[in-house]
């Protein structure tokens, strides 16, 4: 193990895709991972969406273990018993390179690090790093028990929950803890289904898929959560998204309240039983999803170290969609750039090209243009109030009821106004809205 | 809805673990805090009910944790005490 250049901390996608652009740049690289084998740590909805991997891997989408491809998007609002679900279908998004493929990250993850192998990589899985080197406010290298591997540069792709990062004062302001209104949970299951009988239920053609989002208005006490799932070859992944700040802060709320009864909440909603019918569960998990606005995001570099993927804060998420994987793969990519172009040297001030690098991107452009969506997300009314009035207005539009009929617009304000939404309030959000 | 008196644990065991000897618990909580905390949020955060107030005192067990992070960020009392796991011990996925 001698002369490693760069060492990666994290062989989730920002790792392992900074190690494989690095390895074919001829850099000598460790990458290490807790997990054994890599990926059986990790878990997303997940869809993979766009093709950042292929600046690295041409090929990725003939080789990676992909489920199916998405070609219909459903987005989706779900009041107690009532839905309504728009319903997209992009004719593009059916050939090569796709637009989006839903993946499972213990197999993805696993065949992604492969990639990194062949490219060069040390991959190192089954290792949990205790702490990091620092010397004269450099950072040299990592630790875990008694050993230590050094090297020039490190990089911090630990993900959601990023202890080394919190331990050495990394996050934003050194914060130890993170706040509860900057951490979402996601929670997960795996459910399996006769293949037949998906592609049936769902429109499907072979190696089709389908990504459904949804906002749930249908959880009690004022949790604010989305939901999703994503059809796999013969599974379907399921899960919700939480707002850990919802949860009200007294005992008796919390005798009461479980994260985990979300999930059942949605998987209860009739819209989301029927699809899920005759299915099994396989697998049940959990994981953070950061939701800090840009304010609050950490320095991305400092004097021998980048910051790549979740532990940056990089996933975007407006209620609708969550992507992290995405940014995660290309903030992986520009800090290998960086770190190409360094030259060897990697002081703050040299390293500060990633941030320029980031802001020329779509990852900043993008959060900063969706800055207000953020707080969109927090805004109890598109849980508790849209949801609902979106219902029982088209329910009205819709109902046969014997009265004579009314312009649906108008319907659907007056539903609006009944849930105790003043029009301008209304129109203040909605200018938010169109930006998601 | 049946959801009110859902039991979690029936749920969970699809999924796999390594599980560490008690010494080794990558989290450890300190009850007497719980004694005194306002708002029990660790509870209503954890996915896999790790933690349960019974008879006055916090009862943890880290033997289902999924590792997710929850209750460092619901505790801001200093009770919880989180680390990862050593390497290859805890949750393992295999569909993730
Ligand atoms: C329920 C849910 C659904 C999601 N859905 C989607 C989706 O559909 N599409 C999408 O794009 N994104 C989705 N995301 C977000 C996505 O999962 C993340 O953005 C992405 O995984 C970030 O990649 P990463 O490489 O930064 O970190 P991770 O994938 O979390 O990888 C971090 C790695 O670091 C390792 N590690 C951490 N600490 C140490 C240590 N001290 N020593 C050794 N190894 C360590 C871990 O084992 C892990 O392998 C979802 C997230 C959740 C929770
Ligand atoms: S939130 Fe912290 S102090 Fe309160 S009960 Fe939970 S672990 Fe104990
Ligand atoms: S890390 Fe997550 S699963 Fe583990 S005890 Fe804490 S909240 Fe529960």
């Amino acid at each position: 193990m001698e002369s490693i250049q760069v060492i990666i901390i994290g062989a989730g996608p920002g790792g392992t895709s900074a190690a494989i652009r690095l390895a074919q740049n001829g850099f000598k690289v460790a990458l290490i991972d807790r997990a054994m084998p890599v990926g059986s740590k990790n878990l997303s909805g997940g869809v993979l969406w766009g093709n950042d991997l292929a600046e690295i891997l041409p090929e990725w989408q003939e080789e990676a273990p992909i489920e199916r491809h998405i070609i219909n998007k459903k987005v989706g609002f779900l009041s107690n018993d009532d839905s309504t679900v728009l319903d997209f279908n992009f004719n593009e998004w059916n050939s090569k390179p796709y637009n989006g493929v839903s993946i499972l990250r213990a197999k993805f993850d696993d065949w992604l690090a492969s990639k990194a192998s062949e490219a060069g990589v040390a991959v190192l899985s089954g290792i949990t790093i205790d702490s990091l080197i620092i010397e004269n406010d450099q950072i040299k290298g990592v630790r875990q028990g008694n050993e230590e591997l050094r090297a020039d540069i490190v990089i911090l792709a630990e993900g959601a929950n990023p202890r080394l990062m919190l331990k050495h004062g990394l996050s934003f302001k050194g914060q130890k803890q993170f706040k509860r209104k900057d951490m979402m949970l996601g929670i997960k299951e795996v459910l399996t289904i006769d293949q037949k009988l998906l592609e049936e239920r769902f429109l499907l053609e072979k190696d089709q898929g389908i990504a459904g989002e949804f906002v749930l208005g249908n959880i009690p006490g004022g949790i604010k959560a989305g939901g999703f799932f994503y059809t796999n070859k013969s599974t379907i992944s399921l899960g919700v998204v939480i707002h850990l700040d919802s949860f009200p802060e007294d005992k008796a709320s919390s005798a009461q309240h479980r994260t985990y009864k979300v999930q059942e909440y949605f998987k209860n909603h009739p819209y989301i039983s029927r699809l899920i019918k005759d299915s099994t569960s396989i697998e049940y998990g959990a994981k953070l999803i950061p939701e800090m606005p840009i304010d609050r995001f950490p320095n991305f570099y400092g004097n021998g170290y980048l910051i790549v993927g979740d532990a940056a804060g990089f996933v975007f998420s407006n209620g609708i969609v969550i992507q992290g994987m995405n940014y995660a793969i290309k903030s992986g990519i520009l800090a290998a750039d960086t770190i190409i172009e360094a030259n060897g040297n990697y002081s703050a001030t040299k390293l500060a090209m990633y941030q320029k690098k980031l802001s020329n991107s779509y990852i900043l452009k993008d959060f900063k243009k969706f800055k207000n969506v953020k707080k969109m997300t927090k805004n109890s009314k598109l849980f508790e109030i849209y949801p609902k009035a979106i219902n029982t207005g088209f329910k009205e539009v819709f109902n046969t009821n014997g009265k004579s009929k009314n312009h649906a617009y108008k319907v659907i304000l007056k539903s609006f106004k009944n849930s105790g939404m003043g029009f301008l309030s209304l129109l203040k959000d909605s200018s938010k809205i169109r930006r998601i | 809805m049946e959801v009110i008196n859902f039991d979690i644990k029936n749920k969970i065991g699809v999924t796999s673990w390594e599980t560490d000897s008690h010494e080794n618990a990558h989290i450890v909580v300190n009850g007497n805090i719980c004694k005194n905390c306002p708002h029990h949020l660790c509870i209503a955060g954890c996915p896999t009910e790790c933690f349960k107030f019974y008879e006055n005192e916090m009862v943890f067990q880290y033997e289902d944790c999924v590792e997710c992070g929850t209750c460092d960020i619901m505790c801001d009392q200093g009770a919880v005490s989180w680390n990862n796991p050593r390497g290859t011990y805890g949750v393992k996925y295999s569909q993730g």
